[in-house]
């Protein structure tokens, strides 16, 4: 199973690394305060944080991670895409 | 030979039909839903209702695929809730067209008041005609809740059998709920927003095969029509035996569509010519 999916997982991770680097590069300049403090970019670090916990089922737990916890239904539809993970307050 | 029980045809170029005859598709579903911009009017909807149940059959037919579609507003259009309930006027004459399998993709999108007052009353046309129905879940952070809304409503409704429910694009954290309550799951197969190939195959390792299908969703957007025979690829490399490919990518669509008689997937002889000429 290691064999199967090795490479690409490698490849992905790199793709996330290479990914911080060049937000970092890009918001070098800029005045905002440092970029990775982005909540979007902390919950993709809260993620990779619970891949080295040793417990299983990660994909579902980073799944419920970034997932909207609240129960009741919104009173107006904020556009029709969703974000990518739920920012309290955003 | 497979089902892609999920595609978004309307979409798509002919050449996809070729491809998806050569890959050995069968059959086809084909859930009402947004098309990239908002249609303005219920003539708009009603015109494509027409191409659903009209031309893309004929499409599939030259391909010998036989095609069948589902009907509804779909819940990114479902916001205009005056809007959507004038198009939902026009369901109930749909529904009669013989390629028309029940109502759906219904839902939710952001999870909103009126999204849920619509999927509601579509939940009641459903029940009042004996109709199948295929019901998509939301998108990335908005799937868990969307998805507890959603089966909260049906389980308050009553009156549908959860058998005759399909809950689409489940992934790791919403497939047990599903399956836990006796509906229906379909694992969507979708670059960036929903499952790969390799995390759908891992949800059938942990989860099992019943009342769970794959399907494709290939539409507009970055997506594949192909997708499904690629997944029964990769199951055969984590040396899944073809037996359980079979039931994943054929018998368990038919087992569920199959509870509407208009469905079929019996071999269909390919016409010469497609609707679009």
């Amino acid at each position: 199973m290691i064999q199967l999916g090795l490479l690409e997982a490698r490849s992905r991770v790199l793709d996330v690394a290479a990914f911080l680097d060049r937000v970092q590069r890009a918001a070098a300049g800029g005045t905002t305060g440092p970029a990775l403090r982005d909540p979007r970019l902390q919950a993709i670090l809260a993620a990779v944080h619970l891949l080295g916990d040793g417990q299983p089922e990660r994909a579902r737990r980073v799944l419920e991670l970034w997932s909207d916890p609240t129960q009741e239904p919104v009173p107006h539809a904020d556009g029709k895409a969703a974000r990518g993970m739920h920012l309290p307050g955003a | 030979m497979y089902i892609d029980p999920h595609v978004h045809m309307v979409s798509r170029t002919t050449d996809d039909y070729a491809r998806m005859a050569q890959a050995g598709c069968v059959a086809i579903t084909e859930p009402a839903f947004w098309a990239g911009f908002d249609r303005g009017s219920p003539e708009g909807f009603h015109d494509y209702f027409r191409q659903l149940t009209e031309s893309e059959p004929r499409r599939a037919a030259a391909y010998g695929i036989r095609h069948h579609a589902w009907i509804c507003i779909n819940p990114k259009e479902a916001e205009d809730h005056a809007l959507a309930r004038e198009v939902m006027d026009l369901i109930p004459r749909f529904l009669e067209r013989p390629n028309v399998l029940g109502i759906g993709e219904i839902g939710l999108n952001r999870n909103s008041r009126t999204e849920l007052a619509v999927f509601e009353e579509h939940l009641e046309l459903a029940a009042s005609h004996d109709a199948l129905v295929l019901v998509h879940t939301p998108h990335l952070e908005d799937k868990l809740k969307g998805t507890r809304l959603i089966l909260d409503a049906i389980r308050n409704h009553g009156r549908l059998r959860p058998e005759r429910v399909l809950i689409d694009h489940v992934e790791e954290h919403t497939v047990r709920l599903v399956l836990d309550a006796g509906f229906w799951a379909g694992m969507t197969l979708y670059p960036d927003t929903k499952c790969t190939a390799a995390r759908a195959v891992d949800i059938i390792e942990m989860h099992g095969t019943e009342r769970l299908w794959i399907n494709s969703a290939g539409d507009w957007g970055h997506s594949d029509p192909l997708a499904v025979p690629k997944a029964a690829v990769t199951m055969r490399a984590r040396g899944h035996a073809a037996e359980a490919v079979a039931r994943i990518t054929l018998e368990n669509p038919r087992a569920f569509l199959g509870q509407s008689p208009r469905f079929s997937d019996a071999p269909l002889r390919p016409t010469a010519a497609d609707a679009g000429r």
